[in-house]
């Protein structure tokens, strides 16, 4: 952890909007998310606080934890570790983005940062923390190292895609992501209300287009409610099923055409793009594909652009017998089908 | 639980009226139930005269009372008949087959006496390890059998003893018909998600797969959903099945259905804004192909949340990871496709989201059937775009149900757990 703030390092209480109080070392601070990460943090509940919501503490020591700053509402530095006990679930805490796994419950290897004075600051959340990050920028060439490091045994476990970036989390954290991805950002929430609002519209607008072309809407209508479901009359239902529709020779699904057209719209470009190549991006898929194999084509193609991750799959390419799946989209979406 | 009431109940076991204070029981879930699994007539477990091995099994497994399906259909299939029984997602069915299932069996004989079949890998495993739980004070054998494993592992398992198999279909068939699983003593069947076992997904595995057992056998069948179409199956296997029905509605009453409607494009931060303000336990998030699994997982990541995923193109042994570390509560969000769509149960999930809506009534109610698990409440939360308008009309109509349009803020009572502890909220009606 670097030395050049004052206060990454330092023991940090902190607390969230609903009063829980957390203690941990600070690791480091995100402007671009208004992050920050504490590492070996405890939760020490609400403790005294008048709250709606009163938490217990707990033992357990979290390698790390990220916050959003929006729902901390207050921060103080402070190097006399303070304790608490009792356990416990960690309870639910909005200001928490992500947890890594346990350790062990005993609260040492927490380096009791610069001595002497208890409090180094009152809350404070503005300017110490604009500092912090300033200088933490040069420190960011050994984070990204770790990065890439993580992303083989990532790579390796394959299928996780969070539980090991919570872990990653740390080493990622505040990192510029190597390739273009960009950290996605919400500045606002989705209105519900107003979304749903619109809805009604577009219904009655819907209704009253019925009238002029009603044709145009195959529906079910026909059908009486009694018809799907009555334990009076039947032990057997007749909703609509998947043997159903397979039966009336509807598949459901989209051609891959469409369904690559909709993953745009909802993932974007850049997602959908690199589908192929992804799966082997920081642990995220590809080990998990490992099995049935056959990324290659769209994989090596990536190679060349991509030279810092090859190492990695060129290991696992023993194992891919199957080439040729790249391209068919249609094949690899089908979600449903005889999972057993 | 004092040892005193229970001794008249249990005349067998006066020997040794203490045995339950010995127990080892787990912590009791005071969460508010609904009726879906408190209504019930009152039998006790100890009213099967079931042996007391297997009752230690059942309470230290945290089950007190058995619940409607279980009342129901305990007795009945401990007597040998077949069984077509319907009850709704996560009100016990896996216990109300596998207590009679386990009681039957005899320890002495080494051979397969009894044989459950469920759709997923996943299922499998999940109920191996209640059978396991189960019979934890009994000396049986349960293997669980699925693809995705090495053949010759299994083959190596059945050349000991085995009495209990958990299997997919596919797999068992084969090692039936290599003759390594021997089904001459396999007197029980059960189909559990039999619609789904019965469907075109598996082509007729099941007709074959049942010309294994002996003539005399006793087939069970059980779902939240039965079409018509599994009655060809009934006629051709089944004799004169005892019907049970605890089904008045299809839908649980524990969980609240809400829909928002949004463009395909906003759909990812509709969804991160459900995660900001939801008090998420645990959620399992269904997309509809595997591919948008793997999108979806990816953009989760992005904005700062935490997810695994998983899906059926995936091998084995990182299913088994994602889904065991889940469980155990290692990470919030899971994000998969229909493979988790039946039976999975998960006690700590309170939300699902249907982040792409499902196409037909049956997978719906089972999706949103993976919160609300065991008569608790939670929410289901259905992004709908304009395309789904009328699949949404039609799925709430034909389920005879209500989803909502998404309130500002949702009722923490509706689904966070500390919220319904009975003590605190006592008058909770769902």
């Amino acid at each position: 952890m670097s030395n050049q703030t004052p206060y990454i390092g330092s023991k940090i209480s902190l607390i969230s909007k609903l009063d829980i109080r957390y203690e941990g070392i600070l690791y480091t601070v995100d402007t671009n998310d208004s992050t920050i990460a504490l590492a070996k943090v405890r939760s020490f509940g609400t403790e005294k606080r008048p709250t709606a919501n009163p938490v217990a503490a707990r033992d357990d020591v979290y390698e790390y934890i990220i916050f959003k700053a929006s729902d901390i509402k207050d921060l103080i530095v402070c190097d006399t570790p303070k304790m608490a006990n009792i356990g416990g679930g960690l309870p639910y805490d909005p200001a928490i983005i992500s947890v890594s796994s346990r350790s062990a419950p005993a609260s040492d290897g927490a380096p009791a940062a610069s001595a002497g004075s208890s409090r180094a600051g009152t809350p404070s959340r503005n300017s110490p923390l604009g500092q912090i990050i300033q200088n933490q920028r040069p420190g960011r060439g050994g984070y990204q190292q770790n990065f890439q490091a993580n992303r083989g045994y990532n790579n390796y476990r394959g299928g996780f895609a969070g539980g090991y970036n919570n872990q990653r989390g740390h080493n990622n954290y505040g990192v510029p992501r190597v390739n273009h991805r960009e950290k996605l950002k919400f500045e606002s929430d989705f209105d519900f209300e107003k979304a749903n609002e619109k809805f009604q519209e577009v219904l009655v607008d819907n209704l009253e287009k019925l009238n002029i072309e009603d044709k145009a809407e195959p529906e079910v209508e026909e059908k009486k409610d009694a018809a799907f479901y009555d334990k009076k009359t039947s032990f057997f239902d007749n909703i609509s099923c998947e043997s159903l529709e397979k039966a009336e020779g509807k598949t459901g699904r989209p051609d891959w055409k469409k369904e690559r057209e909709t993953n745009q719209e909802t993932f974007g470009h850049n997602a959908v793009r690199s589908l192929n190549y992804r799966r082997g991006f920081g642990g995220r898929g590809r080990g998990g594909n490992r099995g049935y194999g056959g990324y290659n084509n769209g994989y090596q193609h990536q190679h060349q652009h991509r030279g810092g991750y090859n190492g990695g799959y060129r290991q696992n390419n023993g194992g891919y017998r199957r080439g040729g799946y790249a391209p068919r989209d249609n094949q690899g979406n089908t979600a449903a089908a005889a999972e057993q | 639980m004092s040892g005193a009431e229970q001794q008249q109940i249990v005349p067998a076991n006066n020997g040794d009226e203490n045995w339950k204070a010995g127990l080892n029981l787990p912590a009791k879930d005071r969460r508010f139930k609904t009726a879906d699994v408190t209504d019930t007539k009152g039998v006790e477990f100890e009213d099967f005269c079931l042996g007391r091995d297997l009752l230690m099994g059942i309470f230290e497994k945290g089950w007190e009372k058995p619940s409607p399906i279980q009342e129901a259909s305990i007795g009945v299939a401990l007597t040998g008949q077949d069984i077509l029984a319907r009850a709704k997602n996560g009100t016990g069915k896996t216990g109300a087959y596998c207590i009679p299932v386990i009681e039957k069996i005899q320890p002495a004989l080494k051979a397969i006496q009894a044989m459950v079949i469920v759709p997923t890998r996943e299922l499998a495993l999940q109920t191996s390890q209640i059978c396991v739980e189960l019979s934890k004070h009994i000396q049986l054998k349960v293997m669980v059998t699925t693809g995705g494993t090495d053949l010759r592992d299994d083959i190596m398992r059945l050349n000991g003893t085995v009495h209990l198999v958990i299997a997919t279909p596919g797999r068992i068939l084969d090692l039936m018909e290599k003759g390594v699983a021997k089904m001459e003593h396999c007197k029980t069947l059960v189909l559990d998600e039999a619609d789904k076992l019965l469907s075109q997904d598996f082509q007729g595995i099941l007709d074959r797969l049942i010309n294994f057992l002996p003539k005399e056998r006793q087939v069970m069948l059980y779902s939240a959903t039965f079409p018509n179409t599994v009655t060809s199956f009934m006629q051709k296997h089944m004799h004169k099945p005892y019907e049970i029905n605890l089904m008045e509605e299809l839908t649980l009453l524990g969980v609240t259905q809400y829909y928002a409607f949004v463009q395909e494009k906003q759909k990812v931060h509709c969804l991160n804004t459900l995660f900001r303000k939801l008090q998420i336990n645990q959620s399992i998030i269904f997309c509809n192909s595997t591919q948008r699994v793997e999108l979806l997982a990816k953009k989760i990541t992005e904005i700062g949340y935490s997810c695994y995923y998983i899906h059926s193109k995936m091998a084995q042994n990182h299913r088994n990871r994602v889904f065991h570390d889940f469980r155990q509560g290692n990470c919030r969000n899971l994000v998969c496709s229909d493979l988790l769509t039946r039976g999975i149960d998960i006690q700590a999930v309170n939300v699902v989201i249907n982040f792409d809506f499902p196409r037909n009534a049956e997978t719906y109610l089972h999706r949103i059937g993976r919160s609300g698990r065991f008569g608790h409440l939670g929410v289901a939360i259905n992004l709908i775009t304009y395309e789904d308008r009328h699949t949404l009309r039609r799925i709430e109509q034909e389920l005879r149900t209500r989803i909502e349009p998404i309130p500002k803020t949702v009722d923490p009572k509706l689904y966070v757990a500390d919220q319904q502890l009975v003590d605190a909220a006592d008058e909770t009606t769902a």
